[in-house]
């Protein structure tokens, strides 16, 4: 396969630590979408029979159950799904977002990008748990909130990098040449500035990734973000911290997926910058 | 004597607080290849970049047939790009790394004759990569996947796409190996012949000019200082500064310069009164300090910009 | 007369995704003391990372073969050893004078520093040896020069301080890499005249490596013609342009425009591309671009023969 995919894509597949994370991520994600029809339990039957049970696999309570008789496992899967929704939906808005914004404002320059920039100074000035706590005020608490705010927030930084590395490449000639041949602005930027970014943006949403579900969890434990009976990787973990002593597995099973999550997407994350960011020969 | 197809008039350009060319004026006729010679800080580069507005240019017109480039609104500038194409000194930077070899050449196709469907596009694409002697087959590459030769070959068929009418080369073989510099020069010279285009070739190459140019501008600091037909301008260069730059070129078999070599390096600082080159010209005059020399026509299109140009300056004087 | 710098059979190389690739494949060469050589070659002829190998700053690259400087082996030598002749005896000047010196570091700072690692003089008196070093390089002003950073130079002066600083120790042999190519040709032809006066006063050697052939016409005492790795011609300079023996050199000779010549309608041109490290190769790398090449040239690789200043690589060389 020729053009740089193809060969990002070799390279990647040269690195063991990266695509064993990448595989790890893959095996999680098709557990939290299929794991559910290995296992008859759903996640919000309380089983009174099994109360704070232990891990095994002798009562199809693989993982246990917490301390309302609820199944672990399909609590663990169905929290690792949100969180990972979560992530990812956050970081393509972020993406979607930032890269417009940065990309405009980095290419059209002058008065423009510093009335531009200063938005962002100003938005990236707010602190943003008050900003969060103040559109839960407002709008109430759901899932769909949770997702804008997050996103709303995340796309700052990525702009800041994609002005940044569009500001390097304006320099270049392949873009004074597109401008001598007669494009525009906005196929300029589409076609030359954007493409020639997407590198380093790839790579940040990656490396973010891990960073909006830990920021999500954390708003969960909180108690800002999902709340009962929905289950995310953070409220799980806020329960499990309650249970710490009685019932460890509590804590322990959503806790080792967060990390495990967390620890792949940063191998693969880095895996994927020096895949990309090394040139040939 | 024909209309000019470019007429620069007054130039100026700043870069902060230096003026990067200062009242540069000059004609440029259907057909033939001007070259513009100069070095580091002589503005050639800078030129060719207002020429195209790819800089803003403080003062002066720059009229490309018929219209002015610098104050009509950028949408009929654009219009007016298909006939004005530029070839620059780093073949491998001057192509979108991540588009390939094929879509980079049709762009300004796509620009400018929407009316083309996919296919038409793709056989104009092949025609123009044979036309540069590459194969078509290559269209679906990249530029990394190329040699800096063959880049600017690709670099070439872009900018001739559209059959343009005035084409600037920004040094364009000046980074290439000695062996490939004829080849793309070969091809320029070609395409000139059957488009019967009009070709500005900025080198600092005098050697190269020399084989390739109809007329030569030589530029110091910012302004033209000696414009000549080719033949008059190597036989009998009358610019003192020009003198010191033929003298300077080592040849095979080296030969003892009948000119001195010039000391020093160019001093921008000079630019703001007199003569630019007043500190390294042995020929220089109080006068030179206090006024700048205009452009001035000797004989039949020999222009130069000197105080003692009317004077036969024999090397010992 | 012992050769100042003897190198024999020295390949470069270095791990590519594809396998191994040469850069220099089996350059034997000698440069004498107080001798001017050139060595031209295009990009891809090795003629930069042969030498880097020589001083050792070849990276990741596998040197094999041996490199004699003054007699002794420098190849495998130790980093104590190496350091002593490196910056005193053998010295290097780089192609682009922009990054060749310490931006943060003044330049009286950076010169001084050679002497007091490698002279063993004190500060002041090293600085006072600098100060006139930059006078014997024709630079103006040079005692200001020594207080100034290098950013506040212009490229021709940061040259001839670099070339201050190979000579400070008195070097054996100094190693110019195209030391003018990044210069305007008004400076370019100053700095020319500035190392054809050095080479007269200090009985220094020169390796001078170009890919403008009549930037070493003017300096050269013998040319060293680089192509795919190896040397394919060695000759005396006047020899080499009156009567060129390998069909390459004959036709970069051709290729290159002159001011004095007539004016063609279209200029020579040698067809194809010099091959880059990695390409493959037949047994003679030219072949396939040479107007000689005979099947011989496809199976056999030619070995550099002849008399010390006058060797050729090829089967059917000019006469």
């Amino acid at each position: 396969m020729r053009g740089f995919a193809g060969d990002a894509i070799r390279r990647l597949r040269a690195n063991p630590a990266a695509v064993l994370a990448l595989g790890v991520i893959c095996t999680v994600v098709v557990a939290t979408l299929l794991g559910p029809w290995l296992n008859p339990n759903n996640t919000e039957t309380l089983d009174w029979l099994h109360v704070a049970a232990r891990p095994g696999l002798q009562n199809a309570h693989w993982f246990g159950t917490d301390r309302l008789g609820r199944d672990l496992y399909a609590r663990t899967l169905a929290g690792t799904r949100v969180s990972i929704a979560i992530g990812l939906v956050a970081s393509i808005l972020s993406i979607l977002v930032g890269v417009s914004y940065g990309a405009i404002s980095g290419y059209l320059g002058g008065r423009t990008d510093q009335a531009m920039m200063r938005i962002i100074e100003i938005l990236s000035g707010l602190p943003l748990i008050f900003f969060v706590i103040f559109l839960t005020v407002i709008f109430g608490r759901s899932e769909s909130l949770l997702f804008i705010s997050i996103g709303a927030v995340g796309w700052l930084t990525m702009a800041r990098i994609v002005r940044g590395q569009t500001l390097s490449i304006r320099q270049q000639d392949y873009i004074a040449a597109a401008v001598a041949s007669g494009a525009s602005s906005s196929r300029i930027i589409a076609r030359h500035v954007v493409p020639n970014v997407i590198g380093p943006v790839i790579v940040y949403a990656t490396l973010t990734v891990p960073q909006i579900i830990l920021f999500e969890s954390f708003l969960s434990f909180l108690g800002l973000g999902i709340q009962e009976p929905g289950a995310s990787l953070g409220t799980l973990i806020a329960e499990g911290v309650g249970e710490m002593e009685a019932a460890p597995w509590m804590l322990l099973v959503p806790g080792s997926f967060l990390a495990v999550l967390l620890l792949c997407l940063n191998i693969f994350g880095d895996g994927l910058r020096d895949a990309l960011d090394v040139r040939e020969g | 004597m024909n209309e000019p197809l470019l007429q620069v008039r007054n130039l100026r350009v700043d870069f902060g607080r230096q003026a990067a060319l200062r009242d540069v004026s000059f004609d440029l006729f259907s057909g033939e290849t001007v070259a513009l010679v100069g070095e580091s800080g002589s503005g050639k580069s800078t030129l060719a970049r207002a020429i195209l507005r790819l800089v803003l240019a403080k003062q002066g017109s720059v009229e490309f047939l018929g219209l002015d480039l610098l104050r009509s609104p950028a949408p009929v500038v654009r219009t007016q790009r298909r006939n004005l194409q530029i070839v620059f000194q780093d073949p491998l930077a001057s192509l979108n790394p991540r588009m390939s070899v094929g879509d980079a050449i049709s762009e300004p196709l796509k620009i400018f004759e929407p009316e083309l469907n996919a296919a038409e596009r793709r056989q104009r694409v092949a025609a123009m990569l044979e036309r540069v002697g590459l194969s078509a087959a290559l269209a679906s590459r990249y530029p990394h996947e190329f040699s800096g030769g063959q880049c600017q070959r690709i670099a070439i068929a872009r900018a001739m796409v559209l059959h343009p009418k005035l084409l600037i080369c920004d040094e364009a073989v000046s980074s290439l190996d000695v062996s490939i510099q004829g080849q793309i020069i070969n091809l320029l010279l070609d395409l000139q012949r059957d488009a019967g285009m009009t070709m500005l070739f900025i080198s600092h190459n005098l050697a190269v000019v020399r084989q390739l140019s109809h007329r030569v501008m030589v530029m110091y600091l910012g302004r033209l200082v000696e414009i000549a037909s080719c033949d008059s301008l190597f036989a009998a260069p009358v610019h003192p500064y020009t003198r010191a730059l033929l003298a300077a070129v080592p040849q095979i078999p080296p030969v003892a310069a009948a000119t001195p070599l010039i000391e020093g390096s160019p001093s921008p600082g000079l630019t703001a009164s007199g003569c630019a080159f007043r500190d390294r010209c042995p020929y220089a005059l109080p006068l030179c300090a206090s006024s700048d020399p205009p452009l001035t026509e000797l004989a039949g299109g020999h222009w130069v910009a000197c105080h003692r140009s009317h004077e036969t300056l024999n090397p010992l004087s | 007369m012992p050769a100042t710098l003897c190198i024999d059979e020295l390949s470069v190389s270095f791990a590519h995704r594809t396998g191994t690739v040469e850069a220099v494949d089996g350059v034997s060469l000698r440069i004498g003391p107080a001798e001017c050589v050139g060595v031209v070659g295009e990009s891809g002829s090795g003629k930069t990372q042969l030498f880097l190998a020589v001083m050792g700053l070849a990276g990741n690259a596998r040197v094999r073969g041996s490199v004699r400087f003054e007699g002794k082996e420098l190849l495998g030598a130790t980093a104590p050893a190496i350091n002593r002749v490196r910056g005193s005896k053998l010295t290097m000047i780089f192609q682009d004078p922009m990054t060749s010196l310490t931006p943060h570091l003044r330049i009286g700072t950076q010169l001084a520093e050679v002497l007091v690692c490698h002279s063993g003089l004190s500060w002041a008196e090293a600085r006072d040896v600098a100060g006139r070093m930059l006078e014997r390089v024709r630079i103006p002003e040079p005692q200001r020069r020594l207080g100034q950073y290098p950013h506040e130079l212009s490229g021709g002066m940061r040259q001839r301080v670099m070339l201050a600083m190979s000579l400070l120790c008195g070097p054996a042999l100094v190693i110019a890499d195209e030391p003018t190519t990044a210069l305007d040709v008004t400076i370019q032809a100053q700095i020319i005249e500035l190392l054809r006066a050095m080479r007269g006063e200090a009985g220094t050697a020169l390796a001078l490596i170009s890919h403008d052939l009549a930037v070493v016409a003017g300096l050269a005492d013998r040319i060293l013609v680089m192509y795919a790795g190896r040397i394919v011609e060695n000759a005396v300079a006047a020899e080499l342009f009156r009567q060129p023996r390998h069909p390459y050199t004959a036709e970069l000779l051709k290729c290159v425009p002159s001011l004095s010549g007539p004016r063609l309608a279209r200029l020579p041109t040698l067809a194809g591309q010099p091959p880059q490290p990695g390409d493959a190769l037949q047994a003679c790398p030219f072949a396939p671009r040479c107007p000689r090449a005979a099947d011989r040239c496809r199976t056999e690789r030619p070995l550099l023969t002849g008399a010390s200043t006058s060797q050729v690589a090829c089967h059917f060389p000019l006469s």
